[in-house]
């Protein structure tokens, strides 16, 4: 019944209290989780409210705010940062008692899941990524995200010109997330600017490496054995699709999908193909 | 948790069933040994299907061990109304007269709360028929507060069983206030839907467009979580509405951006002072909580209330036409004369009192254009005792001032929220409830989060239990 309102659920792990929604679909449907990307104010709700419907007709859909977004814990991370965010994905499905998930994941949720795939395989029935970036940097070029035009997105957002609005988050979506601005959700523009006002964010800002060290993946791509299914949109702001190739090229099982008209949040810009792609390719991979 | 296992919140037990920390056999035979030895003083059970609700547990503890859950009311004991229809149980209603009937098919609500893997306790007791007083030949349940008082009504029994933590959750239904009565008098949260949100197939009639089905809780997370697995369109009711996506919008458990309509006349209308210092500590909550408060006037509720038996007896006296008059003998005295008065109505004065009806629609949509709540009390008087009640139901104007602040809503079928908003001088609990455009079960169970994150009232519990 996907029609229905997906109430806030917390779980603790760790200490750290844990944002999640869910809709259980058909009696015995397997578990599949949504994360999101590393924007501010990003949530599983927000980046996958338009997938939601078409993936609880067939699937028990979990919607994952990680640490330090949606409506989750405001906590400092230590150490590498997606090995961090993997332990409380692991401690997550423990809590819920979740043995084996599909993990659909936008870009920084994306590299958190290809670490917990390379850690617990027997987990992990297939894997799908959009715009996940988790390498140093490109086959031909730096990262886009690494450059000093991306060094000051997330603090400027929060901190310069008195802080969040909800007009600086649209433009923020339009300008780095979306190839064309008309599809902008404003549904999600709302709950993402909602959830940037939480507190504690700006405290992580200004609390030395409070994010964790940045973890290059790259040398654990031989150990991501579940059939994958890489997105990307050709006008990705944060990089060119030699990233994704490096993934398929050494993942066990993957396949790469590029749309040409979309950017970085591909499944909110064109719903309808991703969620038809998806859903085929995990018909396949039950 | 400091709480008592039997008084977790839904989502609290959920967490240590999912986790195996917790069985659902366990947590059944807790709550079925809680019933054997308290509920032959509250009689807040119709049935109790002891060995049924120990085999959907045992069914729940190995789907979950399989890694098959359903989600979060996965085996959580819980019990509906005795007029929904349950497969192979009796179900009669709160009358004699429908004591052998038992259905061979669930209700669509009842089948839902069964895929969504909840164990099924019992059939709770209710008045006769669903209208405002008990058959005389059945025993009534008794307020787990205070045995002296009204336990609402007329899901009485669903509100006594949850209140005194003889299930985490229940259904009712709600016709001219028998959802937020029997919560506000046993300090529960509870929900009249939208009209058409949730199904009424297999669900005994009170009175066709009247009737709301909804779920009765100890917290507003807790409702929602019930909705969640019963709203949606229902082929086999041609009546309930398309299925909407009921997106909480914004933060959910915040006031931030809402505008909540006060009527400061309306709301000193023949209001006990306890209430109304009840319902400023709640505008308090909404205030500290980020909401502003609008100053509104509220069309006038007196025809629609003062219409309302009208309203109610012939669509009732079309829904016991197969029984009543033919055995009009074993009715009792409250329905009878209910029945009576609609089918002495004659067809102009039905007309009049649903133009009244559609004139108050109306007014109410345009002034809830304007905010996203309203606030108002559940009943003008605070904890009734039985005496009291008596003297009302014999005084047609006392009865209408009693339904003054929830029948409106019925006829309209805009949703209502029920919420514990604080208690008496003698410790009994007091009702509120936030009224939104239809449709607006989300916002309103969000008013209700936040109301819940900045107040303890729903956290208390009758003493002793």
């Amino acid at each position: 019944m996907s029609q229905n309102p997906a109430p806030s659920q917390y779980l603790l792990v760790d200490g750290v209290q844990l944002h999640y929604r869910e809709l259980p679909g058909p009696p015995g449907a397997p578990a599949l989780l949504f994360t999101h990307g590393g924007g501010p104010g990003s949530g599983a709700w927000s980046n996958f409210r338009r997938n939601a419907e078409a993936f609880a007709a067939r699937y028990h859909c979990y919607f994952l705010d990680l640490p330090q977004f949606g409506g989750s814990d405001r906590v400092p991370v230590s150490g590498p940062v997606f090995s961090w965010h993997a332990d409380k994905l692991l401690g997550f499905l423990d809590g819920l008692g979740i043995k084996r998930v599909h993990l659909v994941n936008q870009s920084f949720g994306g590299c958190v899941a290809i670490r917990f795939a390379a850690a617990h395989p027997e987990r992990v029935a297939s894997l799908v990524l959009i715009g996940s970036q988790p390498v140093a940097r490109g086959v031909m070029q730096p990262l886009p995200l690494f450059s000093k035009h991306a060094a000051g997105l997330i603090g400027d957002y929060y901190l310069a010109d008195g802080g969040p609005s909800l007009e600086k988050m649209r433009a923020l979506i339009c300008r780095y997330e979306l190839h064309d601005d008309s599809r902008l959700d404003e549904q999600a523009l709302q709950l993402r600017y909602a959830d940037s006002c939480r507190p504690g964010f700006v405290e992580l800002l200004e609390t030395p490496g409070a994010f964790g060290e940045w973890e290059d993946l790259a040398p654990l791509f031989s150990r991501v054995r579940a059939p994958s299914l890489i997105f990307w949109g050709l006008h990705d702001w944060f990089g060119g699709v030699d990233v994704p190739m490096l993934m398929l090229n050494q993942f066990a099982d993957a396949r790469l999908y590029v749309m040409g008209n979309a950017a970085h949040h591909l499944q909110s810009e064109c719903p309808g193909e991703f969620n038809a792609a998806t859903l085929a390719f995990l018909e396949e991979h039950p | 948790m400091s709480e008592p296992l039997h008084y977790l919140e839904m989502f609290e037990l959920s967490l240590l069933i999912r986790s195996g920390r917790l069985s659902p056999v366990e947590v059944t035979e807790m709550q079925l040994a809680r019933i054997a030895s308290l509920d032959g003083g509250l009689r807040s059970y119709a049935t109790v299907t002891a060995e049924r609700a120990l085999e959907q547990a045992r069914q729940a503890e190995r789907e979950l061990a399989r890694g098959e859950c359903r989600g979060p009311l996965h085996g959580i004991p819980l019990a509906v109304k005795d007029l929904f229809h349950t497969q192979g149980v009796p179900t009669s209603a709160g009358m004699p007269l429908h004591a052998d009937f038992v259905p061979t098919e669930d209700a669509t609500v009842v089948a839902r709360l069964r895929e969504a893997g909840a164990v099924l306790l019992g059939k709770l007791q209710m008045t006769e028929g669903a209208f405002a007083t008990p058959h005389p030949d059945l025993p009534a349940p008794n307020n787990p507060w205070h045995a002296g008082h009204w336990t609402g009504a007329s899901s009485s029994g669903s509100g006594v069983a949850v209140a005194a933590g003889l299930c985490y959750g229940a259904l009712g239904t709600d016709t001219g206030g028998s959802i937020r009565f029997p919560c506000a008098a046993n300090g529960l949260t509870g929900l009249k839907p939208t009209w058409g949100r949730v199904s009424r197939h297999g669900c005994f009639e009170l009175a066709a467009s009247l009737d709301h089905v909804g779920p009765m809780a100890r917290s507003a997370r807790d409702v929602l979580f019930l909705l969640s697995a019963i709203a949606g369109h229902d082929p086999l009711d041609p009546t309930s509405l398309p299925s909407v996506c009921l997106e909480i919008p914004g933060i959910q458990d915040s006031f931030e951006g809402l505008r909540v309509g006060i009527d400061e006349a309306w709301l000193s209308d023949g209001v006990d002072p306890a209430i109304q210092a009840a319902l400023e500590q709640v505008m308090a909550r909404v205030v500290e909580g980020g909401g502003r408060l609008l100053r509104v006037k509220v069309p006038d509720t007196y025809a629609v209330s003062a219409n309302w038996e009208a309203h109610c007896g012939v669509q009732t006296a079309v829904a016991h036409a197969a029984t009543y008059p033919s055995r009009a003998a074993e009715y009792g005295p409250a329905l009878s004369r209910l029945i009576d008065g609609g089918r002495a109505l004659s067809g102009m004065d039905y007309q009049r009192v649903l133009l009244d009806a559609q004139r108050f629609n109306g007014e109410l949509e345009a002034l809830l254009a304007g905010v996203d709540l309203l606030l108002a009390p559940v009943q003008p008087f605070a904890a009734p005792s039985h005496e009291q009640l008596a003297a009302l139901a014999q005084d047609a104007e006392l009865n209408r001032r009693l339904i003054q602040f929830t029948a409106p809503f019925n006829v309209s079928g805009h949703p209502a929220l029920s919420l514990p908003c604080g208690f008496t001088e003698s410790g009994l609990p007091l009702g509120c409830q936030f009224i939104a455009n239809k449709g607006g079960e989300a916002v309103l169970c969000r008013a209700g989060m936040a109301l819940q994150k900045l107040s303890d009232w729903h956290r208390r519990h009758p003493p002793g239990l």
